[in-house]
């Protein structure tokens, strides 16, 4: 399948399950509210009847802000309310994980109605699988970046500056160093993509054999899946851009102004979700064209053998492996 | 009149009248002759000009450097002129060199963490190879450490002298030294570091004598202390010649003026001239980049390293904001040079020091034009031509007379040139802040702004706060006094201060004097006899200040209501619909903190009337009543913001009507980061 379909398919996909997307933006909506309530009431107790909180809505004041900050009641607060914050993006990213498995669900059988049922069995019927997989990946992560690290330190004598002749050095090293890890990091974080829909394809228990599957699928057709993820990313650099150039329009300085860029902020996160959507419907149909084309060419090979017998083999991974899928769209 | 072009024009014009009057083959003999004049004459030009200082303490030194093994050999002719009417048998000197030659130094003992590293290379010493009188009187051997500051016998910072014939009131001694150093690897702001030389508190420096009632002395004797870890100069005014000579290839910048060159056999020794100065510094590099720029008749000479090229810019105009500000505001820069050395990044440890006419600077490659280091660093830097080296006080006894008086000079600048709220960081609505405004915050942010008094020597900061007091709080409490006396006033005091005390050694109660001099005949009493009780909390105390509108009360008033003394009012009926013609209204003011200032407190009514109330901050709680139309909407203490040195602004003033809409702005603003963050962790599933 060519990128630019799988692209605008995962497009059209976004908008069929709307339920989902709405679902993943109030959960997050709701977690950052619960993390932020206790900060908001220590403001209103602290500051609420200060002239200088008003000033603020002209714009940011370093005095205010520290010397609310070194007041003795907010110097024990804050910590706390980080401490509540790390532990709400804790749940929220094992609740982003759940939700992905019926994301994933959803978008595998996307011909059939988008109903909540069906999206909540993925989610619980791949939560620990997903779990697995994003800690396998979160070690793959880990390791890219020592690897740029380590070449970082290799480049500046061991990061010691007062070993260096000038701090250029570093820039240099960093200049080597960052789009290196950059690219490496793209990769892995396609493969990772790849890899999620592999198993929810697979519906296998078995969490290796995808992990190391998903490395073929997606390497094997590099100039499909890359300049697909690319695109992917590009949206999302793309709202990023026109959020960051629309706020500047926007002078939170009255209710109405506050009002305008809490509005504004909120359609980008919702469009942040929606493009994370985006991205793992296209790459489903991207996933699903390769298994098809596959599947096309092992029958041209083989014309002889019965259909029902292997209606997807992944033979360039040394495994072969039934998608679920195909069965179900060939009953 | 420029008195050497006068003396050139007679010079040459002479040298053609001759030429028109003599045969063709005199000329070059005649030639000769006026060159060696006019040379004579530039190598005294110096002498010849009107001394601006005592010049107690001169030098002339003759130094090279040994770039192998990071070596010094001197040999230093000492010239001092005893200022008393005491005799003198023994001198003291310097030798700061001593406080990086091992752990068990003074300096390494109060430096924290002491560096463990056991490459003999990173140390430094000086040794005294020999000293002799004019008469050639050996004193080598009458030479011994002293340790007046502490018990530290392993401290060799201050060596005593004993002379072999005193010296008489008001007579002159010479001295002949020899001396060999070596440079520690580049540590406070001195040593080496690769090719890279800057060579500060490097020769045997001569003590100060301080004759009775000067400053603090009650009699004759020698202020000379030991190298600590915050504080190095005090030092008389004297004429420095130096010659310094390094490999040919070597850029050199020094305090002073570069008198001439001289190269021979891959070296080249660079004669340098500082008059009416207290210290010498030089710095050598064969990367030095050299960029230069003027400002009136000063000559600004800047080294740079090749890789901040592109910050060059920022360093000469900050110089030259510098050198207008202090010149408009304080008094002239008497010098003709400024050397500014921007050191490299493995010599970071010399960034940020000044030296007379000789500073270094802080600068990284590509830094953003929104951190404002380059131009906060080299205002500062440039500050201490004024405070430590034109008024030259005592740096170790009275470091806030320094350092406080800098960073509040400091901040006026950075403020006037790069904007009050912007001066520091900025980047744009995002993220700023000021120089004045991140000093006060440095001193009230402090987990115990109490932990010391202002009034302390340097080394007397046990268990820390140097930074944050001397620096931070002296400059928010200049800033303060010039709130509470005016910028008028307070220009007046400083410019009094610089007038009567420039090349001279001033003290706490100089300064004060000079306060009170200044505010009784600008303001006649308005703060009391004197301004010692502001002295005396934010100097000599360690109280904070903080005051604070506690709450505002709006009440209505009603006809009586009740039982009376008459009995004739036993009951009214009360109607909640009877029109309210007057409030009594009520705000509490708290003193939270001990320090205790005059301030104002303005009142504002819902009609917009306002009023202005003086308070003189003493009592711990205070209020005002009125009786009227409108209820108070909001109260403001200090609302020109002059009591800078309040702990917490924002409890200054108080409103009836919460501010709902700031809060929610912000609690919004902080919730969406707390999703933008959550989505983006979703990026490693």
């Amino acid at each position: 399948m060519n990128f630019f379909v799988a692209f605008g398919k995962g497009f059209v996909q976004m908008f069929r399950s709307i339920g989902m997307w709405l679902l993943f933006y109030a959960l997050n909506f709701l977690l950052a509210l619960f993390a932020i309530i206790p900060l908001d009431n220590l403001i209103a107790s602290k500051l609420g009847r200060s002239l200088a909180l008003g000033d603020l809505l002209e714009g940011y004041d370093y005095t205010t802000y520290s010397d609310f900050r070194n007041l003795p009641g907010v110097r024990d607060a804050l910590p706390a309310i980080l401490n509540q914050s790390l532990l709400t993006l804790l749940l929220f990213f094992l609740l982003a994980i759940f939700l992905t498995g019926g994301i994933l669900k959803v978008l595998r059988d996307h011909k059939e109605r988008f109903r909540f049922q069906h999206f909540w069995t993925g989610c619980s019927t791949y939560f620990w699988r997903l779990f697995r997989l994003t800690l396998y990946f979160l070690l793959v992560h880990a390791m890219i970046l020592s690897l740029a690290i380590g070449l970082f330190l290799f480049l500046t004598e061991g990061g010691n500056i007062l070993s260096l002749d000038s701090e250029l050095e570093y820039l240099n090293a960093l200049k080597i160093a960052g789009p290196a890890y950059l690219f490496l990091a793209s990769i892995f974080f396609m493969i990772h993509d790849y890899a999620k829909v592999h198993m929810v394809h697979l519906d296998d228990n078995w969490m290796l054999r995808p992990f190391w599957q998903s490395f073929g699928i997606a390497l094997s057709n590099f100039f499909r899946t890359y300049p697909l993820y690319l695109l992917n990313a590009l949206v999302f650099v793309g709202l990023f851009s026109a959020y960051w150039y629309l706020q500047q329009y926007i002078q939170p300085s009255d209710a109405r102004g506050v009002a305008l860029a809490f509005a504004l902020g909120q359609g980008f996160i919702l469009a942040r979700i929606g493009s994370k959507i985006w991205n793992l419907a296209s790459i489903t149909f991207m996933y699903q064209g390769i298994q098809q084309r596959r599947q096309r060419k092992k029958e041209i090979v083989q014309p002889n053998e019965p259909t029902d017998m292997s209606p997807l083999i992944i033979s360039d991974v040394g495994s072969e492996e039934t998608a679920p899928f195909l069965k179900k769209e060939e009953e | 009149m420029d008195f050497r072009l006068l003396f050139w024009t007679i010079i040459v014009n002479t040298y053609h009248k001759l030429l028109t009057t003599m045969r063709y083959t005199q000329a070059p003999f005649l030639a000769l002759l006026f060159l060696w004049v006019a040379a004579s004459s530039t190598a005294q030009e110096g002498d010849s000009r009107k001394a601006l200082s005592s010049r107690i303490a001169s030098y002339d030194i003759g130094v090279t450097l040994d770039t192998d093994q990071q070596l010094l050999l001197g040999k230093e002719l000492l010239h001092w002129r005893n200022p008393s009417t005491d005799t003198i048998r023994t001198l003291q000197f310097h030798l700061y060199l001593n406080a990086f030659k091992n752990n068990r130094s003074t300096f390494m003992r109060e430096s924290d963490p002491i560096p463990n590293n056991r490459n003999e290379n990173i140390w430094g010493w000086i040794d005294i190879d020999r000293m002799t009188d004019a008469a050639g009187n050996d004193l080598t051997s009458n030479m011994r450490f002293i340790q007046p500051d502490d018990d530290n016998q392993d401290d060799q910072t201050v060596l005593e002298v004993d002379l072999v014939k005193a010296v008489l009131p008001g007579q002159k001694i010479d001295l002949r030294i020899d001396f060999t150093a070596k440079l520690p690897r580049v540590i406070a702001r001195t040593g080496y570091s690769k090719d890279y030389y800057l060579v500060g508190q490097w020769f045997p420096k001569i003590g100060v004598y301080e004759p009775a009632g000067m400053r603090y002395a009650k009699k004759g004797q020698w202020n000379c202390h030991q190298f600590h870890a915050n504080s190095e100069f005090y030092a008389d005014f004297g004429v420095y010649n130096v010659d310094i000579t390094v490999p040919a290839n070597y850029v050199v910048g020094a305090s002073g003026s570069l008198q001439k060159t001289e190269e021979k056999g891959g070296f080249k020794t660079h004669s340098y001239r500082a008059e009416d100065v207290i210290d010498f510094a030089w710095t050598a590099s064969p990367r030095h980049v050299v960029r230069e720029d003027r400002w009136k008749d000063v000559a600004i000479k800047l080294l740079v390293q090749p890789e901040h090229l592109m910050l060059a810019e920022r360093y000469l105009l900050s110089a030259k904001q510098s050198l207008e500000y202090f010149d408009e505001h304080l008094g002239e820069y008497p010098y003709k040079t400024l050397t500014i050395v921007d050191p490299p990044v493995h010599a970071v440890a010399s960034s940020g020091m000044e030296y007379p006419t000789f500073i270094t600077g802080l600068g990284l490659s590509h830094m953003p034009t929104g951190v404002r280091l380059v131009e906060l660093v080299t205002i500062h830097e440039f500050g201490h031509q004024y405070f430590m080296q034109l008024l030259a006080s005592n740096e170790f006894e009275e470091p806030w007379l320094d350092e406080g008086f800098n960073t509040y000079f400091e901040c006026l600048i950075m403020d006037q040139y790069y904007g009050e709220k912007t001066s520091y960081i900025d980047f744009g609505s995002f993220f700023h802040f000021g120089d004045m405004e991140n000093q006060r915050l440095s001193y009230t942010g402090m987990a115990n702004p109490k932990i010391a008094e202002n009034f302390r020597s340097a080394w007397q900061f046990r268990h820390g706060g140097y930074g944050q007091l001397t620096y931070a709080k002296a400059g928010t409490w200049m800033r303060t006094l010039q709130g509470l006396v005016g910028m008028e006033t307070m220009e007046e005091i400083m410019k009094t201060y610089f007038e009567r005390w420039k090349f001279k050694h001033p003290c706490a109660d100089d300064f004060i004097d000079i306060v009170n001099e200044v505010t009784q005949k600008n303001h006649a009493g308005k703060f009391g006899p004197d301004m010692n009780w502001f002295f005396n909390q934010v100097l000599y105390g360690s109280n904070v200040c903080d005051y604070e509108i506690r709450s505002i009360s709006n009440r209505a008033l009603r006809e009586d209501q009740g039982i009376f003394e008459d009995k004739s009012t036993w009951y009214q009926e009360a109607s909640e619909q009877a029109d309210v013609e007057n409030y009594f209204s009520r705000v509490i003011l708290h003193r939270t903190g001990e320090v205790t200032l005059p301030t104002e407190v303005l009142i504002h009514f819902e009609n917009g009337e306002e009023k202005l109330e003086q308070w003189n901050g003493r009592s711990r709680t205070k209020e005002f009543n009125y009786t009227g139309p409108s209820k108070i909407e909001w109260a403001k203490i200090d609302p020109e913001n002059k009591i800078y040195i309040d702990q917490n602004l924002n409890n200054n003033s108080r409103t009836t009507k919460p501010q709902t809409t700031a809060v929610k702005k912000y609690s919004s603003r902080f919730m969406l980061w707390m999703q933008q963050i959550m989505q983006s962790v979703t990026f490693f599933i």
